[in-house]
């Protein structure tokens, strides 16, 4: 094995998940590069530190009545965003009767035509 | 509904928002200690973290319609926590906010936050115990706030969360290969600007992993 196939397996060697197989020759190839000993060890240094740091909260929990806090919240920004929907529909509506307005305005005759009752054709 | 897996709880959660919340309601009972696990160890703060956990589940409420299932939802869950997470560190950058006062100011919420740590007796007790967790704390997260975003993201996952390459590797949508590599070079990174801005931090790595507690030599920040 050689160095660049053991840089390959310093994240195994360090979570201890290397295949059996290739363990002793990996344990064999190290003393051969001295990067991957000095890698491997400074990865393995980091990893307990982090892992022992987080481990002493392991039993930390959740503050009771989170589900309630976040069902509320979420129903708030629901009906918020319906009132939005609702409201962006009644503004549409108010939209399109000032634009005919404003057509009629522009156009009384074609306003007028347009509403006028077609009975005169018959 | 319990015996459900999560991936059936988000089919029904699509069928059923906004109008009926129960599967979305039980997803949130299976993973909120996890997500709130995640935020507090890199927040470092009960109140922050679980601000942070009712944002990831707000963003999971709206997001659900378009998740996808490419990967698990867990891992799909844990990415928009550990973002969320770094997000809310940064910003505490930016608003010069302290990260959970232990040892000054304020003894009320030192004494509850000592608390919800369940710390060991030995380093729970005494000032100056607590004075050098205080520091490590800052430490790290200085830290994790001057690496690459891709690499601190993924230092919490492995060594901060303990999630398996595989479950990384889903979570990200990156090949094995490429998340164990990527950690690693996270790890060699944290650990060169941890002894550069730590004064003391290579000694409490080679402490740690020696098998003996951190706690037990002072760290003192460099400016």
């Amino acid at each position: 094995m050689n160095c660049e196939e053991l840089a390959q397996l310093i994240p195994d060697l360090v979570d201890g998940t290397v295949p059996a197989s290739l363990l002793a020759e990996a344990e064999a190839a190290l003393p051969q590069c001295p990067d991957c000993q000095q890698e491997l060890a400074l990865a393995r240094q980091v990893r307990a530190f982090l892992l022992e740091l987080q481990a002493e909260h392991a039993d930390l929990r959740i503050p009771a009545g989170f589900e309630a806090r976040l069902l509320a919240q979420v129903r708030v920004q629901h009906s918020g965003l319906e009132l939005l929907d609702l409201s962006s529909k009644a503004f549409g509506m108010w939209l399109v009767e000032l634009i005919n307005l404003i057509g009629g305005l522009l156009d009384p005759g074609s306003a007028q035509g347009g509403s006028r009752p077609e009975t005169g054709r018959a | 509904m319990l015996a459900l897996p999560d991936e059936e709880l988000v089919a029904r959660c699509k069928k059923e928002l906004p109008g009926n919340t129960r599967s979305y309601e039980e997803l949130v009972r299976r993973h909120k200690q996890r997500v709130y696990g995640i935020a507090y160890r890199v927040v470092w703060h009960k109140e922050e973290a679980e601000d942070i956990t009712q944002e990831v589940f707000v963003k999971v409420y709206h997001g659900l319609k378009k998740f996808e299932q490419q990967s698990s939802f867990s891992s799909w869950l844990y990415r928009i926590a550990t973002n969320s997470a770094l997000d809310a560190l940064d910003k505490t950058k930016r608003h010069s906010k302290n990260i959970a006062p232990l040892t000054s100011q304020n003894n009320m919420k030192n004494e509850e936050e000592t608390n919800a740590l369940n710390l060991p007796a030995s380093s729970a007790e005494g000032p100056e115990d607590k004075i050098i967790q205080k520091e490590l704390r800052e430490c790290i997260n200085r830290v994790l706030k001057k690496l690459d975003r891709e690499q601190a993201r993924l230092l919490v996952m492995r060594d901060f969360e303990d999630l398996s390459y595989d479950e990384i590797a889903r979570a990200l949508q990156l090949g094995l290969s490429a998340v164990k590599m990527r950690i690693h070079r996270s790890r060699l990174a944290f650990q060169e600007m941890f002894s550069r801005f730590c004064e003391g931090g290579r000694l409490a790595l080679s402490v740690a992993s020696a098998g003996n507690s951190p706690m037990g030599k002072t760290i003192t920040k460099k400016e």
